[in-house]
């Protein structure tokens, strides 16, 4: 509980409209989508850069934890507050600025949910390519804080890839701008890089110049059902060895696209072992000659079914059920719903078909309702386990499960995270992924943050 | 209840397309608290005992303005909007709702009508130009009944609606009833808005006592919050399904067109022509295709759809009962209707829902002040010119 002169100093930093100590509405900003709980004991809504440090000179000045949160929709627990503190809600800063087609960039706030980026795009025929599953409800801030990426991130890299610069807000509240127009910089060391992905431990990124590119002229959807899903891993690996990159590969097996004809019956998606979707893009002949190449190379794997659309209102479509799988998970197993732990594994593309082979078998083993998707294209793999939350047996199973999960991604020299984050629910896995490194990584910590009041809990 | 919120993983992906996220605020963004999941997650709050009722929470739930687009959207099949009643019915039960909705329970309970006037005003305060018309089929044996609803039995500005659809029955030569003042409120308001089943319960009761005891088959309405009561929740509260049939007017006049029944002549609408798809007639109910079939059957008329239209429309501002409760949240969504009528230029909105009509209006208000020429009819009014009634 902090004193009231506190939160008159929070107040006049942002504006007494813009802070609450309601405990309703402290509550609601306690979840994410993990099932760590933290309710902080004041929330704050900043609308410019200024005020953000202001609040973030009150935290220092006192201690207090602070916690940078966009939409809330992270599955870690990274943008919660389980030692309470000041939560710095992002979602009033949404403005997009300078647009600069010709040098490829536009300043975004943080506040901005990725899909509306790409709608203000659009018209423009440019887009922001780091667009997670989440991109109706991700912010940017939130995105490049976990460096996330999603479904084209084989072939466009992930959220740092897109950074040329930021305005951090510091842990003694110093407002700090980083980077420059230029499309190139190695002017010192690169703080765009250590910034993203810390997920808010050492400082808020208040403003970012983003990259961004022009819109690919036709795109064309490829989909291809599987009698099994080892093999529908064995045909990513083909695919780029035959000298064809697809901007996504992603793959469904049965338990996901059970769930899809489920949740959104009018894709038509067919139930197979697995699925796998290719997107492909350039012009309109080099497509189709990409589809034509690829559909050699998934001859030969025996893959049938195949479905091809140029159209963009059938790709939407079909890339609306796959971005829906993952929340959609909780329709799987009638009484049965999502938890997210375990669910971020990514492993070497030569191990993929071992990967989803022992997710199967683990699947069996614990006999919870797990779905299996990801972006396999890259490695990326998403089990879903869903369980019944009042079964207390299914809590500790989930645990079981999960930890055997990230035990397995480690032993094929993969990580417990490709795109989600570490937050609170993974942190223990730090120190067996890097005994030496994540030594490195707590000086920084500590060099930026002495007093630890960046979301603390969080990585460390 | 739990089974249901258990299904919400709290992806937030409600918060998109939810009015009242920014209505509150508005038109800044929102507290996560006014919206879906911020409600999801009070109700969890609420049911596992972690938080109380308060204001804030209050304000939350019941500005929700039951639209049903976060049920469109939800990945995870939550049926929010049933979660939301149910949290407002906790809250009334606790006594943490404002006194106005409170009130509003004991008026329709004692007066059987939400605006608390006499009942004997229900059929006079709208049928004055048809009273001949309206007093030769008041309480008569029939096989359809028009049921009025209490915003067109009693709002004057809204009397054209039951005025037009009883000279469209009568022009059609149905063999149709009214309940005249043995209407009851169908209690859509009171379910809205938290009130007790059991009272809603003698309400249904009061209604289909009534209808089944003037030998009524088929009910038609022209309030898509009366019919969705009636063919929703009266079977769950009654326990068994109603004895005759409940129809839109549109979906009436669909089979009057289809069996060439019905003679529709050119009309001229000002402008091009748009339909507002009513949350609980489309998002609850279903019903999109019926309205617009009426409405491409009538020769002259250039119907233009909404960027947002059919599930994906967007709320005027009149559902969930949010005026009852903070008249400016809702005033507030009718202005940004008004962005998407703007928009479509259309010269003519037309809906099929008289707290639409309302919410529509209030739209409209702002474009006019701006210059824009833009009028609002009813469905049945438009049919009604359709078919030479004036």
């Amino acid at each position: 509980m902090l004193s009231k002169d506190i939160i008159k100093e929070l107040e006049a930093a942002v504006g007494a409209g813009n802070c609450s100590t309601d405990d309703a509405v402290l509550y609601t900003y306690g979840f994410d989508v993990s099932d760590v709980f933290g309710k902080p004991d004041v929330v704050v809504r900043p609308g410019t850069v200024e005020e953000i440090a202001n609040c973030v000179k009150v935290c220092a000045k006192y201690k207090i934890p602070v916690i940078p949160r966009g939409a809330g929709s992270g599955a870690t627990g990274g943008a919660v507050a389980p030692t309470g503190g000041v939560m710095v809600d992002m979602t009033r800063m949404n403005k997009i600025h300078d647009l600069d087609l010709a040098n490829l960039q536009v300043t975004v706030q943080p506040g901005v949910v990725v899909d509306q980026l790409n709608q203000f795009l659009k018209p423009h025929k440019f887009f922001y390519p780091v667009i997670p599953g989440s991109d109706k409800m991700a912010t940017i801030g939130g995105v490049v804080a976990n460096d996330a990426s999603g479904m084209r991130a084989f072939k466009y890299g992930t959220a740092k890839d897109y950074l040329l610069g930021a305005t951090f807000v510091m842990a003694d509240g110093s407002i700090v701008p980083f980077g420059c127009k230029a499309l190139k910089n190695v002017a010192g060391l690169d703080l765009l890089r250590l910034f993203a992905g810390s997920e808010g431990t050492l400082g808020i990124m208040a403003e970012f110049r983003l990259k961004i590119l022009p819109l690919p002229p036709s795109r064309g959807i490829l989909i291809a059902y599987f009698d099994d899903l080892e093999t529908a891993g064995k045909a990513v690996i083909n695919t780029y060895q035959a000298g064809i990159v697809p901007s996504a590969i992603e793959v469904m097996d049965k338990s996901a696209l059970e769930v899809v004809r489920k949740f959104k019956p009018q894709t038509g998606v067919k139930i197979a072992e697995a699925m796998l979707l290719f997107e492909l893009e350039g012009d309109q002949d080099f497509v189709k000659s990409q589809t034509n190449r690829l559909c050699d190379v998934l001859d030969a794997l025996g893959s049938r079914d195949r479905e091809f659309s140029a159209d963009p209102k059938e790709a939407e479509k079909l890339w609306s059920a796959r971005s829906s799988v993952g929340a959609a998970t909780s329709v799987f197993k009638e009484g049965y719903s999502r938890v997210y732990e375990g669910e971020d594994i990514c492993v070497p593309l030569t191990e993929m078909p071992k990967t989803l082979q022992k997710l199967r078998e683990l699947r069996e083993k614990y006999r919870l309702g797990t779905v299996i998707f990801g972006h396999i294209g890259i490695g990326s793999v998403h089990p879903a386990i869903t369980i019944r939350k009042s079964e207390e047996k299914d809590w500790k199973a989930m645990k079981d499960l999960a930890a055997e999960i990230h035990a397995w991604a480690l032993s094929v020299g993969g990580t417990v995270t490709g795109e989600h984050g570490i937050g609170v629910a993974r942190k223990e896995f730090m120190g067996m992924m890097y005994p030496q490194a994540y030594e490195v990584m707590k000086k920084v910590k500590h060099a930026l943050d002495p007093d630890n009041i960046m979301n603390p809990g969080k990585i460390f | 209840m739990r089974a249901e919120l258990e299904k919400c993983v709290r992806c937030g992906q409600c918060r998109a397309r939810c009015p009242s996220l920014d209505a509150n605020a508005e038109g800044k963004p929102g507290w996560d608290v006014y919206g879906p999941r911020g409600r999801m997650m009070l109700a969890q709050g609420l049911v596992d005992g972690k938080i109380q009722p308060s204001k804030i929470v209050q304000d939350s739930i019941f500005t929700c303005f039951y639209c049903n687009q976060c049920v469109a959207t939800c990945p995870s099949l939550a049926n929010v909007t049933d979660i939301i009643l149910d949290a407002r019915k906790y809250l009334v039960e606790q006594s943490s709702a404002a006194p106005q909705v409170l009130q509003v329970h004991d008026t329709i309970a004692e007066t059987k009508n939400m605006f608390g006037l006499d009942q004997e005003d229900r059929i006079e305060l709208w049928s004055a130009d048809v009273s001949e018309l309206v007093e030769r089929h008041v309480g008569k044996h029939a096989p359809v009944l028009f049921f009025v609803g209490c915003q067109a039995s009693f709002k004057g500005g809204l009397a054209s609606i039951p005025v037009r659809m009883v000279q469209v029955l009568d022009k059609l030569g149905e063999d149709f009833t009214l309940l005249g003042e043995d209407e009851a409120c169908c209690g859509n308001p009171m379910d809205l808005t938290g009130g007790p089943d059991d009272k809603v319960k003698d309400l249904a009761e009061a209604n289909v006592n009534k209808i089944v005891e003037l030998g009524v088959k088929r009910v038609i309405f022209t309030c898509p919050g009366c019919y969705r009561i009636f063919k929703n929740v009266y079977p769950k509260l009654l326990g068994k399904p109603l004895p005759f049939t409940c129809l839109m007017a549109s979906e009436y006049l669909v089979e009057k067109i289809q069996s060439n029944a019905i003679d529709l002549q050119p009309v001229l609408m000002p402008g091009k022509v748009v339909y507002h798809d009513p949350c609980e007639l489309g998002r609850h109910m279903g019903i999109y295709n019926e309205p617009r079939d009426v409405l491409k059957s009538i020769p002259g008329i250039d119907l233009v759809e909404f960027k947002h239209n059919k599930e994906d429309c967007n709320c005027c501002g009149m559902g969930g009962g949010v005026a009852l409760h903070d008249g400016k949240v809702s005033d507030y969504q009718a202005r940004a209707k008004s962005a998407d009528i703007a928009e479509i230029g259309a010269g003519t909105v037309v809906t099929h829902c008289p707290a639409c009509f309302q919410g529509i209006e209030k739209a409209c208000d702002g474009l006019r002040t701006a210059g824009m020429d833009v009028k609002v009819f009813d469905l049945v009014e438009i049919v009604a010119k359709s078919l030479g009634i004036e």
